[in-house]
């Protein structure tokens, strides 16, 4: 194989064609495999005084002068750890302070259910709850990754109505069915609120945060979610209602069905809501007081309650936004030329650096990770 | 005179400061463009190359030696450790004869370019040293490497305490530039 042949390789200028032959004559033998890395080590030396990306070698210096005095004395051992101890509860604390704005709830690492008497359950992926009433009848279970809830009638109007909430903390999502057979993903950050059966005129459920409900079908009983000042309610069908509060706007967006959507301070009557058609999305704009309805891509909007995380044409700030929440990180973004670009991404089972490993290959953007956040770098 | 680094192990064990100093200028950079060539990111890079550093001076008491191909093995086994890793996948290539021709662990792990390539950062150490002015070199290489002090220089040398202390400080002032020099 011709040396310049393999330099055009290195180089990245190497036609498909050109590539199959390398890769013909490197798999042909082990001879011919060491003579391709040998010719890749020293295209690496003849690459170092024109490498553009030089590391700062004082400045490195430095940074490693921090690094070694932790070795030089126990003390400074010590030293060094209570001053990571402080930092680390800083910055526990700091989150705390911030989620709590967020949910009450969400102190803990754990999905909770709070049934209401004062007990607090952690939903974990090993054990199965099991949730009995006084009576010792059960009322829900978990059972295939999700919480079901026994199916059950409409009560009557003078029975005691319990309320329960599902707490999911950032980083996980959670499923549960609902006494009428509703199913509802709960996305990171979320909390929803229900009654372990409903009873009145609506099924009526509060929700902080995010989640995708499939409706039971029942038109005498209308299915309410009270999603902070976003009412939205709907007779069967399948819709999407984000509302965290540190988003300036709360969304509906349908998929299957009609819903109304009106604002929460508001009974519900037909003039004053919205009917979305599958396909729309409402949004509620908290600042202006409005309600705003357009078309968007609602599938990609609730990927997430199937484990993706998908956007189509949006702000890479409304994008970090998922991400932290998905991902339970702290994403600092110093460059502000980003901010309200719009990207389209789709990722599955992707964990939060190759997530950011693709922003990093295809756009360009610059980010390091460490134990506490992620600084997008200008 | 080749420059070799097994003398300078006495005087980091002498916790010389300055002695440590001047591997690490001497080495750093090139030890990441190693590291580079093998993670394919720079702050990576850089991330491994220090915490080999940190390693040589934890077990500067205990080393039995020192040689350029133990700092470069030491570099390549973190770079593999790190490409080890199942979080970090990075697909330059939707080519597949590519991707295979690519791989950075095959690349990391073939011993007969890391025998080159250990040769080329020896090669690259003793240039920087080679374009010292020769009594400097000399000088300097003896103060640091053969644990000569400075009045047993000036004596063999025949010259002042005086000059020796400047050609050191102007030694050392000269390899930082050679350095910088790959540096801009």
């Amino acid at each position: 194989m011709k040396e310049k042949k393999l330099t055009k390789y290195f180089d990245g200028n190497a036609s498909e064609h050109e590539i199959r032959e390398i890769y013909d004559w490197y798999t042909s033998s082990k001879e011919n495999e060491d003579a391709f890395y040998v010719a890749k080590a020293r295209h690496v030396f003849d690459g170092f005084n024109t490498n553009e990306r030089k590391p700062d070698v004082e400045k490195s210096w430095e940074a490693f002068q921090n690094l070694k005095i932790k070795d030089r004395t126990v003390f400074y051992r010590y030293a060094a750890s209570v001053a990571f101890l402080v930092i680390c509860s800083y910055f526990i604390v700091h989150r705390i302070i911030n989620r709590v704005e967020v949910s009450p709830q969400l102190a803990k690492n754990f999905i909770t259910l709070d049934t209401g008497d004062g007990n607090v359950i952690p939903l974990l992926d090993t054990n199965s709850a099991v949730v009995k009433n006084r009576k010792g009848l059960i009322v829900c279970q978990q059972q295939g990754g999700m919480l079901q809830y026994k199916l059950q009638h409409l009560l009557q109007t003078n029975e005691t109505v319990v309320f329960n909430r599902i707490t999911v903390p950032f980083g996980k999502t959670y499923k549960v069915q609902l006494s009428d057979g509703t199913k509802v993903s709960i996305n990171s950050g979320s909390s929803l609120t229900y009654p372990v059966s409903f009873g009145g005129q609506n099924r009526s459920v509060q929700l902080n945060g995010e989640a995708y409900f499939e409706v039971r079908k029942d038109s005498l009983h209308p299915f309410l979610v009270k999603a902070g000042e976003l009412h939205v309610q709907v007779l069967g069908t399948k819709f999407n209602v984000s509302s965290y509060p540190d988003d300036n706007f709360s969304t509906a967006a349908l998929v299957e069905g009609a819903v109304a959507v009106y604002h929460g301070t508001e009974e519900y009557t037909r003039n004053k809501s919205t009917i979305l058609k599958p396909g729309e999305i409402a949004s509620w704009e908290k600042d202006k007081q409005k309600m705003a309805v357009g078309s968007g891509d609602v599938v990609a909007l609730m990927s997430w309650s199937q484990g993706k995380i998908a956007f189509k044409n949006e702000p890479f700030y409304k994008i970090l936004k998922q991400l932290e929440r998905r991902y339970d990180v702290v994403i600092m973004n110093q460059n502000h030329e980003y901010n309200d670009e719009k990207f389209t991404a789709s990722f599955e089972k992707e964990n939060i650096r190759q997530v950011m490993e693709t922003f990093r290959i295809g756009y360009g953007l610059h980010y390091k990770i460490d134990s506490t956040q992620i600084i997008i770098k200008p | 005179m080749k420059f070799n680094l097994n003398t300078f192990l006495n005087s980091l064990k002498d916790n010389d400061p300055s002695g440590f100093k001047f591997l690490y200028e001497l080495y750093f950079d090139k030890l990441c463009h190693v590291a580079f060539s093998y993670v394919r990111d720079m702050q990576d890079a850089e991330e491994i190359v220090q915490n080999v550093f940190l390693k040589v001076w934890e077990r500067r008491k205990s080393l039995e030696t020192l040689t350029n191909s133990y700092l470069y093995t030491v570099t390549k086994n973190a770079c593999i450790d790190f490409l080890k890793k199942p979080t970090l996948t990075i697909v330059r290539s939707e080519n597949i004869y590519d991707k295979t021709l690519s791989d950075p662990l095959r690349f990391a792990t073939n011993d007969a370019a890391s025998d080159l390539m250990e040769q080329e950062l020896e090669r690259k150490i003793q240039e920087s040293i080679a374009a010292m002015p020769i009594t400097r070199r000399e000088v300097f290489l003896k103060s640091r490497f053969l644990g000569m002090n400075n009045s047993e220089i000036a004596q063999e040398f025949g010259i002042s305490k005086r000059t020796v202390d400047t050609h050191i400080s102007l030694a050392i002032r000269f390899m930082r530039s050679q350095l910088r020099e790959y540096l801009t």
